[in-house]
């Protein structure tokens, strides 16, 4: 494991290089953010709970979505497509390491400092513009908040790695990346709490593995859930980890079979 | 150590007509395009030889490389490298081998080489007394100790490939692969790998397989050469014999008292001339004629006799190689 380690080290190391670059990035998600935060607040004056939010709860779930964007969130990991359509994913295919293990070590690497940087911003963000921020009761919330955060990392890593091996398959990629763009945010509720849907697409949105991205922990901070309903979420969402890893192996065989290390 | 039997490479790339129409055509019937890189291939490699494998761009060398560092796998055929199948890429074979491109790099960008040596350590479990060993010896022997907390992207190419070497050597692998490994460096840096591979080889026994467009890197390095011509190993051997072989004439420069006269065309192929001076290309069996009709004929100051170049000399066999196979067409 030293290796991975390492490689975490290293990837910390590079990035820090560029700390300017992940504030001003994090500065233009912040500011959307505000604008949400101002039409929620007019909203709210005319209604005082929609579909269970409040306005404490709907605030915060917008700032929490906005943290754990990054975190959780699934894209087509450029590094991945490139190594494998410019042909330096020989590199590592020539060392005993392994691939997916070297990009989750990278990812989480590069989310580390990126992320203490966000919470750093969005704490200032509440004190100054959300002071009604909602704070669970419950001492077993946070817990629980961290542990579905921790799943919902390695969901995103496994749907990251995987749509990005398509490379293997698709010279270019502008389907996956409308797919991984557009649609997975809206599913996976970064755009609204999926309870606000019309029922049939609210309930078809919850019963994809895209809402343990960002629905579902966000849902047991705000503690909409009942214990039973978390740790069902718990068992759906470790059936589907185990279920991508399967895939991922099986995508992973038969793509580097393809693979035909153009270049050098 | 490494034995290749029959082995074969097609590559299937897949051909698509242009513009949203032709995409839409593919959807339903690709069109498909198979080039065959390797057409059987069989050789054999002894521990601690440095064998050159030489042959023109898409002779296929490069696919033999990575088919022997298990990063492709080959459509049929067999290889073994230290008893290996290499493309099972275990762990205990990859530990043992090591590939160096000209045109790729494993060195981080951003980060000094030490920080990438340090990773190779965990990943190759390489035990710290060996890798500080390995470190200085490397860094001593290509000169390069004051570079080594240097970023990367501060380096200069010839430098760089220093590092890349020492990242890929670190971990003492038993069979090296080189592939290019001095493309794009100047005169010096071209030396100084040089020098340093033949040292490398002599000192730890590794076997070497190296593919270059430096003739000279092959002459200087390798006793023993695979020549490939379209996916086929037409030639194997010392590179004295490749020349003997395929080159039966030798080179005359003759220095004349006086100017060079006309009717030099007539005693060979006239290569280059200036005031007194001559070079012809003439036949090996003729060579002792032709000294004695010129010696008889002129007042000559001198005559040296040389072999061709092998440069030429390999240049003309893939030149007549080429012309060959399109006559066919």
């Amino acid at each position: 494991m030293g290796k991975y380690r390492k490689i975490i080290y290293n990837v910390i190391q590079e990035t820090s290089a560029y700390r300017l670059n992940h504030l001003i990035s994090f500065l233009c998600v912040a500011i959307p953010l505000l604008a949400i935060i101002f039409l929620w607040r007019t909203v709210y004056q005319s209604i005082p709970s929609i579909k269970g939010y409040n306005e404490a709860m709907m605030i915060t779930y917008y700032i929490l979505s906005t943290w754990l964007g990054d975190l959780t969130g699934v894209v087509l990991w450029w590094e991945i497509t490139s190594d494998i359509r410019d042909g330096n994913l020989s590199n590592y295919l020539l060392r005993p390491l392994s691939y997916q293990l070297y990009f989750f070590s990278t990812r989480l690497g590069a989310n580390i400092p990126y992320s203490l940087i966000g919470a750093g911003i969005t704490i200032i963000f509440i004190i100054f513009l959300a002071p009604d921020f909602y704070i669970p009761s419950n001492p077993l919330t946070i817990p629980l908040f961290l542990i579905s955060l921790l799943l919902a990392m390695l969901l995103a890593l496994q749907f990251t790695y995987l749509f990005s091996l398509s490379a293997f398959w698709l010279e270019e990629s502008s389907s996956v990346n409308l797919f991984v763009d557009i649609f997975i945010p809206l599913m996976a509720g970064n755009l609204l709490p999926l309870d606000l849907f019309p029922t049939f697409i609210s309930r078809l949105f919850k019963a994809l593995p895209f809402n343990y991205l960002l629905y579902f922990p966000i849902d047991i901070y705000l503690e909409r859930l009942p214990f039973s309903s978390i740790f069902r979420g718990f068992l759906v969402e470790m059936v589907w980890i185990a279920f991508l890893q399967l895939l991922i192996a099986v995508v992973w065989r038969r793509g580097i079979r393809r693979y035909t290390a153009v270049g050098g | 150590m490494i034995e290749v039997r029959n082995l074969w490479k097609i590559y299937r790339t897949y051909e698509k007509e242009e513009g949203l129409i032709g995409s839409l055509k593919a959807l339903f019937k690709r069109k498909y395009r198979d080039v065959e890189a390797l057409k059987g291939v069989s050789f054999t490699i002894e521990e601690g030889e440095f064998v050159g494998y030489i042959g023109p761009n898409g002779a296929g060398k490069t696919t033999t490389l990575k088919i022997l560092s298990g990063i492709l796998y080959p459509t049929k055929g067999e290889a073994k490298v230290l008893g290996f199948i290499p493309w099972e890429r275990k762990a205990e074979f990859l530990k043992q081998i090591s590939f160096v491109m000209g045109q790729k790099h494993q060195l981080w960008w951003d980060l000094p080489a030490l920080e990438s040596f340090l990773l190779n350590k965990e990943i190759y479990e390489i035990p710290s007394h060996l890798f500080y060993a390995n470190l200085e010896e490397l860094s001593s022997l290509l000169a390069v100790e004051d570079l080594l907390k240097v970023p990367v992207r501060n380096l200069s190419l010839g430098e760089r490939m220093k590092m890349e070497l020492i990242a890929s050597l670190l971990h003492s692998p038993r069979v090296l692969f080189l592939d290019e490994p001095t493309i794009g460096l100047d005169v010096v840096a071209q030396k100084e790998i040089r020098d340093f591979l033949k040292r490398f080889n002599k000192e730890h026994k590794t076997t070497i397989m190296l593919t270059s467009h430096y003739v000279r890197d092959i002459e200087a390095l390798c006793e023993r050469v695979l020549v490939l011509h379209r996916g086929e190993i037409i030639f194997e051997g010392s590179i004295k014999e490749l020349t003997r072989r395929y080159s039966d004439d030798k080179l005359l420069t003759i220095t004349f008292e006086e100017r060079v006269p006309d009717e030099i065309e007539s005693y060979g192929r006239l290569l280059s001339r200036d005031e007194g001076k001559a070079t012809l290309r003439v036949g090996r069996d003729k060579v002792a004629d032709v000294a004695r009709a010129l010696l008889e004929s002129y007042s000559v100051k001198d005559i040296v006799v040389e072999e061709i170049p092998i440069e030429d000399v390999i240049r003309e066999i893939f030149l007549s190689l080429g012309r060959e196979e399109d006559g066919e067409i």
